[in-house]
């Protein structure tokens, strides 16, 4: 009994008074770096949500805190002063970069993220346009609470959209730091008083490369071998003529060295038809038909987007990394750095249309 | 003038006398019919009146004299005689009649069973097993027992304890396959008790286990004759105290703790869920307080981000620290049971209404604690209540505030310090030298597996 | 007497808690670890043999007295001083690396001293106790929480961001030299049977059936530690780790439960598994120093003892100060010398069996 009386006091001494309950920390639920208009500064905006003492009233309250400074963590140390309660990153989900940053080095912003203890890994980076303290004082209509609205879209809880490309930031660390794989962010762009997630930009290790259309990006994420539900149309002669309903899709792909090192691209598909313009049944030589249309389609665009990666020397695919893990050689780096540049592209897909739906 | 020498019989009938001098319901009476003569002494509060008027008075004033009279009390099985005055005191105290005649005292049992008949179990209720519970007569108790276990194999010894209350208590066991050592164990601890009014069973547990601060029961204390017998059969020992309705069994484990009686009869499945229950109920009520103040004061990055501003939210209007109102509303919930346990039957539930409904709705409108916090709190309550046998109901309680203690010293390590200091205390406590916990000791097993 | 299933206990628990701590980081920083693990898994294997069939000879004994007859007293104590530092040390630096990790990672407004002082309470109160209760308790903690570990693997393994094919680039450049240190760090994966040194007391009968499942988890376990880092945090990322299965854990989300961060579930793992550990290591380093220099009947033992726990608590409050860099070159010491002096106690039980023998 005495033990534990006295266990009880020292640790009562020892203790101190520091802690700080929830309602005395404002969450940080997403954050946004820009350039800042003076020169060589950032300019930090915090999403900061404010909890209500009636629940009914619901929970998307927040306001946000815009700082300038040279550093981010000097940013920090300033934002305290606005604000009455202990910032906590604890829940910062979303963090935002400016287009105009990502034309400098990220590194040290992805390095700063990665070291503070309560900063998810699990969060999510992404690019903003136009800038990043527009995108995060949007409030889209079906966001119920401060920042949810882009976790659901990149956690793929909420809707599934074929044209976001989330990017963790364990994920983004890595492809910085490997070699033969470079990092994807999505673009968000603000559009009103909406946020719109339909492109991505490529960077190598360092900054941006090159953006991509929203088709662009949808057959991005096919190729790099997601769960994606897509849709894509048969047309032939400018005219649409069947869309089928991709539920799912495999792409695996093979580098072959020799005279004519090329990447063979094997896409596979299958879905269900969803349009049919064409008159008549739809029948199995229809089927067979969409499918060609499709497949020809899809290889024509995909080789593109493949060689826009390769013209612009990023590698979001991890070519790269497949050809160091397949060769044993030591010199392996800077052979590939010396292939790529004039490797070939084939794709092969091959869709499957299962079913026509309720009708015929 | 003629020195009457007293005789053996009135000195002791002197002695009796002044021993109870001042006790009102000592009854001292001398029967006379012609030459026959003789003393009876009793005391009225122990001793059945009838037995007395139809087993003594009426056969004194018909039987031709005194010899004949005592031959004819002597013949009744109720009839024993003391050794010396002590015995005779000590008998007259347990309801019998001092008979003096012919030069010699005889004691002639004239108990007056005051006992309760059978009742239904009140402490350890269950829904589908045999609803007795044992009485505060050691005889009918043993009644009990020997009905549901016919074994010759099946020892009672008897001992009393406590120097005033004299308190006899059974030792019950299956010689053939009860654990010698804690046979002997017990029998030495039992002798060491030094205390004088031994009256509940709980008393005797707290005096067997021998030290002085422990934290769980180390022995079932039940009124379960189904749970005796039961015990019995795996080997253990059941001890039994007069005027009591609980028994004490023992060694005990702490899974023991968690089976209830009608487990058996339920379908294996059924079954391993509901003792799955329990233990999830007993990690929820020691841990759950824990949790939220570890959450809301050291790491709320732990839950989702809409609970967490959920329980912010809640707790905006609140004016003090999380730990405050988490203790503020345990004891708050600790009133209310200790108060509904003691009021009579018929005005309990008024109070838990009251103290419930009104005070929780109320406390939260008027912003004094979180409306998580009394979710919380109400689950806290209910889940302690899972575990089946009140005694670790009770440790159970106390021990949260431990947790509380230790979440808001460490945060969440406070939480993980207090399991496995739990783990390793109950893994070095011994029930009557056996072990007391092992995971998997299962409850049919003696020893635990070692 | 005592069960052998305890003797299996005490190699998982080492196991476990030596996996996800010192072990990987070593092994992620140092060239062909691939190799040193399988030469690890081969030395692990044949010094758990070994060793059990010599202690086989001494059943019911502990190091002290199988020591006694071989070798005169002061040696002998110097020995036992030797070896019990190695049990102290690795309990300490088990201990300091949790208040760290829960400084670093959970709760950093908890004071570290505050923290290493509840720690020290625990242990101390828990190393205490007898060799069967601490036995008892080690079953409880590793039965709640392999399950919770075994969930961990299958979440990771099963997550799509997992990267095979930073996996196959180790492997087909694993044709390296191994590291000496990289090797003494993955046979500490093997290194609970030393425990026996006191526990033998217990076991009447030691028999360890099976040999190679020990061999082969162990092996996938080393598999498990070194390449499951590397495939989420990528080769050169993973350099950057301090401790990089806790930054692991965290690079994974938990969907349907309202704890999202699997960080936590990992934690809670990790801090009582490693409790547990310095409780069984600590009680190990007790006993020896109990036994061979006072024993539990003599006079004064109260203050003896209490002497000794107060070097101990000493001994975790300097570690505890040091700062992040020396303290790491102190733990990659006391690896690398582990080694060595695991297969200076065979020697020395052979020896000590060839004497038995004789007489």
């Amino acid at each position: 009994m005495k033990k534990i009386l006295l266990f009880v006091c020292i640790a009562a001494l020892l203790s101190g008074c520091n802690i700080r309950d929830v309602e005395k920390r404002a969450f940080v639920v997403a954050m946004g770096v820009d350039k800042a208009k003076e020169k060589d500064k950032l300019e930090i905006s915090l999403k900061v949500s404010l909890p209500t003492g009636d629940p009914k009233a619901g929970l998307s309250k927040f306001t946000i805190i815009t700082v300038q400074a040279e550093s981010i963590a000097e940013a920090m140390r300033i934002a305290k002063s606005k604000i009455d309660k202990e910032l906590d990153f604890g829940h910062t989900r979303v963090i935002m970069l400016g287009k105009n940053l990502l034309s400098e080095d990220i590194k040290p912003i992805i390095y700063w993220a990665q070291r503070r203890r309560d900063i998810q890994m699990i969060s999510h980076i992404a690019a903003a346009q136009p800038d990043a303290k527009t995108v995060i004082a949007i409030q889209p209509k079906t966001e119920t609470i401060p920042g949810s609205y882009l976790v659901n879209l990149f956690d793929r809880e909420g809707s599934e959209s074929p044209f976001v490309i989330p990017e963790y930031l364990f994920d983004l660390q890595r492809k910085i730091s490997e070699f033969g794989w470079d990092p994807v962010l999505p673009l968000v762009e603000a559009q009103k008083d909406n946020l719109v997630v339909e492109r991505a930009i490529l960077l190598n290790d360092e900054k941006m490369k090159v953006t991509l259309s929203p088709d662009e990006t949808r057959l991005l994420n096919i190729l790099k071998d997601d769960e994606i539900k897509s849709s894509f149309t048969a047309i032939e002669h400018g005219k649409i003529k069947y869309t089928i309903n991709e539920e799912s899709s495999r792409a695996k792909f093979r580098i072959s060295e020799g005279n004519h090192p090329t990447i063979t691209f094997n896409v596979k598909m299958s879905g269900v038809l969803e349009e049919d313009r064409v008159e008549g049944y739809f029948t199995k030589e229809k089927a067979q038909e969409a499918a060609r249309l499709i497949e020809q389609e899809l290889n024509r665009k995909m080789v593109k987007l493949l060689m826009k990666c390769q013209k612009s020397k990023v590698d979001p695919l991890g070519f790269g990394l497949r050809y160091q893990a397949t060769h044993v050689k030591k010199d392996e780096q800077e052979v590939w750095n010396e292939l790529y540049p004039r490797i070939k592209f084939k794709v092969n897909s091959k869709v499957d249309i299962q079913s026509t739906g309720i009708i015929k | 003038m003629v020195i009457k020498v007293k005789t053996e019989n009135e000195k002791v009938h002197e002695w009796l006398k002044q021993q109870l001098e001042d006790c009102a319901d000592i009854d001292d009476r001398e029967l006379k019919a012609g030459d026959k003569k003789a003393k009876i002494i009793y005391l009225k509060s122990v001793t059945d009146s009838q037995i007395i008027n139809r087993f003594i008075i009426t056969p004194f004033y018909e039987t031709k004299d005194t010899k004949e009279f005592m031959e004819y009390v002597v013949s009744f099985p109720a009839e024993m005689e003391p050794k010396d005055q002590h015995e005779a005191l000590s008998q007259l105290l347990k309801g019998f009649v001092i008979i003096f005649a012919e030069n010699k005292y005889v004691a002639f049992q004239a108990k007056k069973m005051a006992g309760s008949g059978v009742t239904e179990a009140s402490a350890e209720v269950n829904v589908q097993g045999s609803p007795d519970a044992l009485t505060e007569n050691l005889e009918v108790n043993l009644n009990l027992i020997r009905h549901r276990y016919q074994t010759a194999n099946l020892k009672v010894e008897l001992k009393v304890i406590g120097s005033i209350s004299q308190s006899a208590a059974g030792i019950l066991y299956d010689s053939t396959k009860v654990d010698n050592d804690v046979l002997k164990e017990l029998k030495k601890r039992l002798d060491s008790i030094e205390a004088e009014v031994l009256i509940t069973a709980g008393e005797l547990e707290q005096e067997l286990s021998g030290r002085k601060f422990h934290i769980f029961p180390t022995v079932v204390v039940t009124e379960r004759p189904d749970r005796l017998v039961k015990s019995i059969e795996q080997g253990k020992i059941v001890v039994m105290l007069d005027k009591t309705k609980f028994a004490i069994i023992l060694p005990s484990i702490f899974q023991d703790f968690f089976a209830a009686m009608d487990d058996r009869i339920q379908l294996p499945l059924v079954g391993w869920f509901l003792k799955g229950i329990r233990y999830a109920g007993l990690i929820a009520t020691l841990s759950l307080p824990a949790f939220y103040v570890a959450f809301a004061a050291y790491n709320p990055e732990i839950l989702r981000v809409q609970l967490t501003l959920m329980i912010a939210g809640s707790r905006v209007p609140v004016p003090y620290p999380a730990v405050i109102e988490v203790l503020l509303m345990l004891i708050m919930v600790e009133f209310l049971i200790e108060a509904s346990i003691r009021l009579p039957k018929t005005i309990g539930p008024t109070a838990t209404t009251v103290g419930g409904l009104i005070l929780g709705t109320a406390a939260t409108e008027a912003g004094l604690v979180g409306n998580v916090m009394i979710i919380l709190v109400s689950a806290v309550a209910i889940t302690n209540f899972v575990i089946p046998i009140n005694m670790m109901n009770f440790s159970v309680r106390v021990l949260r505030y431990a947790f509380l203690l230790l979440a808001s010293l460490f945060g969440l390590v406070g939480i993980v310090l207090g399991f496995v200091g739990i783990v390793v205390y109950l893994s070095q406590v011994r029930s009557f030298g056996r072990p007391y916990f092992n995971i998997l000791a299962d409850t049919n097993s003696r020893k635990g597996i070692s | 007497m005592l069960n052998n299933r305890y003797f299996y206990y005490l190699l998982i628990l080492n196991g476990l808690v030596n996996s996800v701590n010192f072990v990987p980081r070593i092994l992620v920083n140092k060239n062909g670890s691939l190799i040193a693990i399988f030469v690890a898994v081969v030395i692990g294997t044949l010094m758990i043999i070994f060793t059990t069939k010599a202690m086989q000879s001494f059943p019911g004994k502990e190091l002290p007295e199988i020591l006694e007859p071989l070798f005169p007293k002061f040696i002998n104590k110097g020995m036992i001083l030797f070896f019990s530092l190695h049990w102290y040390l690795f309990g300490a630096i088990t201990l300091v690396s949790l208040v760290d990790i829960t400084h670093r990672f959970i709760t950093p407004d908890v004071n570290r001293l505050m923290l290493a002082f509840g720690l020290l309470a625990l242990v101390i109160f828990a190393c205490q106790v007898e060799s069967y209760s601490v036995l008892v308790s080690i079953e409880t903690i590793l039965i709640v929480n392999i399950p919770i570990f075994l969930y961990f693997i299958i979440k990771i393994f099963s997550n799509e961001f997992f990267s095979w094919d930073t996996i196959r680039e180790v492997v087909t450049d694993a044709a390296d030299m191994p590291h000496y240190t990289a090797i003494a760090a993955a046979s500490f994966i093997f290194t609970g049977y030393i425990n026996l040194v006191v526990f033998n007391r217990l076991f009447k009968d030691l028999k360890v059936k099976k040999i190679w499942i020990i061999a082969i988890s162990g092996l996938l376990l080393l598999l498990a530690a070194y390449l499951i880092p590397i495939g989420i945090n990528g080769i050169e990322g993973v350099k950057h780790q301090v401790y990089p299965w806790l930054t692991t854990a965290d690079s994974n989300r938990i969907v349907f439960f309202i704890i999202e961060r699997l960080l936590f579930i990992y934690y809670l793992f990790y801090i009582t598994v490693a409790v547990a550990a310095t409780v069984l290591y600590w009680h190990v380093g007790l006993r020896l120093l109990q036994t061979s220099f006072f024993k539990k009947t003599g006079k004064k033992f109260n203050i003896k003892n209490l002497l000794l726990l107060l070097i101990f608590v000493a001994g975790t409050f300097f570690l505890i100060q040091l700062d992040q860099f020396n303290f790491m070159k102190i733990t990659d010491w006391f690896i690398r010398v582990r080694l060595i002096s695991e297969v200076l106690l065979l020697l020395m039980l052979f020896y000590a069996v060839r004497r038995a023998k004789k007489a």
